[in-house]
């Protein structure tokens, strides 16, 4: 957005409201103002639920938002805290749609601060994010629960938690192409332990360990056919630093990556995919389906050489009607980064990953970035308009390929928030804005991390009552030709090929 | 007179019998002055109860006023059973009656699940009761079946309790059969409520409102609804139908009667029965007990009391003699008296992680690591407390991390910690007092926090790949000021009879400065067995001549030349209460040797 058209906007905003009946400024002070969150300058969708913010710098005011076309909002607010109506919000944002919104806040005695500016993109966001909310603790969990939120209001329910099911550990939820029927998630520990797979309405329950396999599936990612989850198995630890800033190093000790056959019930490989001299881990299909990102690294003694460990970026062709692997290609070698987490756009446009310095486990590395890769040009850009000097780490992509949701640890370092990040269709990037809260408060008062977030096209049903109610669990077969006499013993990987 | 009389006895009981538990309570909990803790308990099936349940328990941080406020709580809950039984039967001669129900959940708090819950939600439930039927029975039936919802909202599966009631009520001094009919009514509107919500999640497909609205289902009540809790629940029940019935047709003699013989059988069977089998297998009332007593002693700052309870016992559990190593510490005694109560296992128990889950074990393996200089270890260790505490976590972890994060520079992390702590009654001087240290330049000037911040010296190892002793050692040389690593380190070396490791050590510790002339007694003793006939060594490191003649014995031991025989035997039977296991280590380790 052009720079001297958003003066122009602040300026016009600040006119208007000094001519408005209701907010009398009687000193513009000229001030900055600190607030929290951070929504100064930042690009929203305008479907987001109000940006309700506090200040230390005023505890008792008025606050005014105007659009460029002169409609506005005033608030009294006090506490330091500043909430807005949501459907007066609305009704801005949408006047607001491709422009701007000015900001006042206002003392009692009349001093205004400096407007600040924010930028109300033409694009929404899905209406959905399910995250899971745990405390960003070590070993043990408590109450913990996956969960979905209302981007355009403050509702968040329950999508299942972790009473429901004895205190199991639920994890790694995904969904195909955001449709919250198609969803997958794990739970871990008690009776209720497997993965659960919903699909076309059915909802199974899956014991996914084989003998073939190092453990139990874990990191999911649908095919577009929804026929397929390609999901890696991991032999996950995690070892506390002696003095790192990093609190906590978590590792794979072995990992590989194996596809899903939903409707056969069976695990698919390729030797690139399952290999004995590498870990394999986070896989990703493209957009299209044609090709299986995944991220690799060689398979070093961990966690002895954790620091030496790092992974790139490659992909496998994949044909879904032969369930066959092709050619394997690198898109981001392992030389001055770690990577983790590919995810390409809806669009196909681009690729998302989290670079660090060395291995994958990115939440707990404070240097941990987002990183672009443009596909069409094959540059790579940091998402400097996203990232903070704390960790960022686990994204997704919203369904028209303009948003992304991710993890980041920007308020603390240590408790994750989720925050949203805007690219325009002509790649430049919006300074991206944490997760609105009906009470701004909650950011540093909720003793949970928010992790996993992905975007969902529409409500979630609670699933408690169908993983109560499972049948008995399926048992999922490795359909590769295993040969127990070519185990590595190092990595547990052993040599396959695909029936 | 009479509620005088019960308000005595059951602050009696609380005091005398459960005044450590409670303070274990308190210790586990988080209660907060706060708008953001309110509504988020709320809004949770159970939420009201398990809030005001904090309220009450965050007061027996000082275990006096918290078993007066506890027993105030349990008078109600009697209060509001007599007044029932009153309005039901019309006696008002009955009120012992009234003195059966209540104990069950009196006792499942303080014996069983330690935790006040199943008192407070009894007595908010039997509060509504008694008001409801006072109501008069043309309309307590409306209200109860209003109120129910909103009950097992507030205190879960408790609130069952108010249609029953009501139904006794309706049964009891209904005068028509449409009167008694409609006394069906809260109860079948519960049971339609819940099977409403069963219809519904099965024609949605969600189980939605299954969880969160009927009992038998888990939630955030937590053990309310476990099988023991829901026994007690059921036997309370019972007691109250029970008291109902005698009131109606026994005179108050009888009641009486049936009161003092019931009593003492219904707390045998609460005591005795209730509690998880495994659960009393793997810790038992009485050492928990023993244990709370413990951390009360030790977090009071009573360290000679806790030492004196060892004067004449020896410590059996980890537990105990981390108390009693944390409380030599304190008391300046460490090196000096460690042999005096520490079994031969002690250097196990040190090493031994998260041995039990129960606490007060995380507050003391917390203490430990501090104190040993294993700083990441305590750290992540109060985490897992804090988490294992419960869904709003412990105030003591809450402190610790606090503190940690402080030295760690993590200022941001701390503040959020020290806000939580800020809307505590009895926490929040000590969160303003930390708001000075949420800087570099106040944590290098403050002695405490500045020392702590060296135990994090510059090393790109992780735990996993090195032991406590290594660290302790690392720690030791490199930040001498932190002088509870080093006499923890010596220790465990010479708790584990390792006499050459212990020489290896003093001699690191020389080089790096850290050891200080003259060296602390227990030391002073193993070099003079270590050191026999090395003059030169026993000079460089001022040994008195009288202590190595003191230690022939053991210098003989140490030196394989004495008999693992009847020697032997005279030696360790000559000093058993002082120093046995430390020969026994000594001789097993040069057994070994050969």
């Amino acid at each position: 957005m052009n720079r001297i058209t958003d003066i122009f906007a602040c300026v016009f905003a600040a006119v208007i409201m000094v001519s408005c009946g209701s907010f009398d400024i009687k000193e513009n002070s000229g001030e900055d103002i600190a607030v929290f969150p951070d929504y100064k300058d930042v690009t929203v969708p305008f479907n987001i639920a109000p940006l309700n913010f506090m200040t230390d710098d005023v505890q008792k005011g008025k606050v005014m938002v105007a659009t460029e076309n002169g409609e506005h909002l005033v608030r009294p607010f006090k506490g330091g805290k500043v909430s807005f109506p949501v459907r007066r919000w609305h009704s801005l944002l949408e006047s607001a749609k491709g422009g701007t919104l000015s900001v006042t806040v206002m003392d009692a005695d009349g001093k205004a601060y400096k407007p600040f500016c924010i930028y109300v993109a033409e694009e929404p966001v899905d209406k959905y994010v399910a995250y899971r909310l745990i405390e960003p603790g070590y070993v043990l969990w408590n109450e913990m629960g996956i969960y979905q939120r209302d981007l355009e209001s403050f509702r968040q329910s329950a999508v299942v938690e972790n009473k429901d099911l004895d205190y199991a550990c639920v994890n790694c939820h995904n969904f195909a192409d955001r449709d919250p029927q198609a969803m997958v998630f794990h739970a871990r520990k008690t009776e209720y332990g497997g993965t659960y797979v919903n699909v076309d309405g059915r909802f199974e329950k899956l014991d996914t360990k084989t003998p073939q396999t190092i453990s139990a599936l874990v990191y999911p990612s649908w095919h577009t056919s929804r026929r397929y989850i390609a999901f890696s198995v991991n032999s996950t630890a995690q070892t506390f630093h002696v003095s790192d800033p990093n609190k906590i190093e978590v590792y794979d000790s072995k990992s590989d990556v194996v596809v899903y056959d939903v409707e056969k019930r069976k695990l698919l490989t390729s030797s690139s995919l399952f290999s004995r001299s590498s870990f394999e881990t986070f896989p990703s299909f493209s957009n299209d389906g044609s090709k299986l990102y995944y991220c690799t690294a060689d398979s070093l003694k961990m966690p002895t050489s954790y620091k030496s460990l790092k992974y790139a970026l490659c992909s496998v062709e994949f044909d879904a009607e032969t369930a066959s692997f092709g050619k394997v290609d690198t898109l981001v070698r392992a030389e001055n980064e770690s990577v983790t987490m590919p995810r390409m756009s809806p669009d196909g446009r681009y690729m998302l990953y989290t670079s660090t310095a060395y291995g994958n486990f990115t939440v707990w590395h404070k240097d941990a970035d987002l990183v672009l890769v443009d596909l069409e040009s094959g540059e790579r850009h940091e998402a400097d308009r996203w990232n903070s000097g704390e960790a960022e780490s686990y994204h997704s992509w919203s369904g028209n390929s303009r948003w992304v949701v991710f993890s980041t640890r920007r308020t603390d370092g240590d408790y994750t928030r989720l925050c949203l990040g805007y690219i325009s269709p002509e790649g430049k990037l919006g300074k991206a804005f944490l997760l609105p809260q009906r009470d701004p408060e909650q950011n540093k008062r909720l003793m949970k991390s928010y992790n996993i977030s992905e975007f969902a096209a529409g409500k979630i049903s609670p699933k408690g009552y169908a993983v109560r109610n499972a049948s008995d669990s399926y048992k999922v077969e490795f359909a590769g030709s295993y040969r127990p006499e070519e185990v590595d013993a190092a990595t547990g990987a052993s040599a396959v090929s695909v029936n | 007179m009479s509620y005088s009389v019960l308000f005595v006895a059951i602050w009696s009981l609380i005091y005398f019998e459960g005044r450590y538990m409670i303070y274990i309570q308190e210790q586990t909990q988080l209660f907060q002055n706060d708008w953001y803790y309110l509504t988020d308990n709320i809004s949770q099936t159970g939420g009201f109860a398990s809030m005001l349940k904090e309220a009450l328990v965050q007061f027996c941080h000082l275990p006096l006023l918290g078993s007066i406020i506890l027993s105030l709580a349990a008078l109600a809950a009697f209060a509001c059973t007599a007044s029932c039984i009153r309005t039901i039967s019309g006696k008002a001669g009955h009120i012992e009656l009234a003195g059966v129900a209540p104990l069950v959940p009196l006792l499942y708090s303080l014996m069983v699940c330690e935790d006040a819950y199943p008192l407070v939600t009894y007595a908010v439930t039997m509060a509504v009761a008694s008001g409801v039927i006072k109501a008069g029975r043309k309309y307590s039936w409306i209200v109860a079946a209003a109120v129910s919802p909103l009950l097992f909202h507030a205190c879960g599966a408790a609130a069952l309790l108010l249609p029953l009631i009501v139904l006794v009520y309706g049964i009891a001094k209904g005068e028509s059969a449409k009167e008694r009919i409609f006394s069906v009514v809260p109860l079948a509107v519960y049971g339609i409520f819940g099977w409403i919500s069963i219809i519904t999640d099965h024609i949605a497909g969600t189980g939605e409102f299954l969880m969160y609205r009927i009992p038998f289902y888990e939630s955030n009540a937590g053990a309310d609804f476990s099988v023991p809790a829901m026994a007690a629940w059921a036997f309370a029940l019972a007691c109250v139908g029970a008291a109902f019935l005698i009131s109606r047709v026994s005179s108050r003699k009888t009641a009486s009667l049936v009161t003092a013989i019931s009593i003492p059988v219904i707390a045998g069977i609460t005591i005795c029965q209730l509690p998880d089998k495994e659960y009393a297998a793997n810790v038992g009332y009485g050492r928990y007990k023993d244990w709370a007593k413990l951390h009360y002693l030790y977090s009071t700052g009573r360290y000679d009391d806790l030492l004196d309870l060892y004067a004449d016992n020896a410590p059996s559990t980890s537990v105990e003699s981390n108390y009693i190593n944390l409380a030599l510490y304190r008391t300046g005694r460490l090196t000096t008296d460690f042999f005096r109560y520490s079994p031969g296992w002690m250097h196990q128990s040190l090493r031994a992680e998260w041995l039990d889950m129960q606490f007060p074990f995380p507050f003391i393996w917390v203490e430990v690591c501090d104190e040993m200089g294993a700083l990441a270890k305590a750290h992540q260790s109060a985490f897992e407390g804090n988490i294992l505490a419960g869904p709003r976590g412990s105030a003591p972890m809450m402190r610790y991390l606090a503190e940690a994060e402080i030295v760690r520079g993590n200022y941001k992390t701390a503040e959020r910690y020290l806000d939580k702590l800020d809307d505590t009654v009895f926490y929040r001087k000590w969160a303003c007092a930390q708001r000075e240290f949420l800087s570099d330049q106040a944590v290098s000037s403050n002695e405490h926090y500045s020392v702590k911040r060296a135990c994090y010296y510059d090393e790109s190892r992780t735990l996993y790949d090195m032991n406590d002793l290594w660290l302790m050692k690392e720690v030791a040389a490199n930040n001498p000021k932190h002088r509870s690593t080093y006499d923890y380190a010596g220790l465990m070396i010479l708790a584990a009879g390792e006499l050459n490791t212990f020489v290896d050590f003093m001699m690191e510790m020389t080089a790096a400065g850290v050891c200080q002339l003259p060296l602390p007694p227990v030391f002073q003793q193993a070099m003079a067995m270590a050191f026999a006939g090395n003059q030169n060594a026993l000079n460089i490191y001022r040994i008195d001549p009288k202590l190595v003649d003191d230690y022939k014995e053991y210098s003989l031991a140490v030196n394989g030349k004495m008999k693992n025989g009847s020697m032997a035997n005279a030696v360790v039977s000559k000093n058993r209460d002082k120093y046995w296991h430390y020969l026994y280590g000594l001789m097993k380790a040069n057994s070994s040797r050969k």
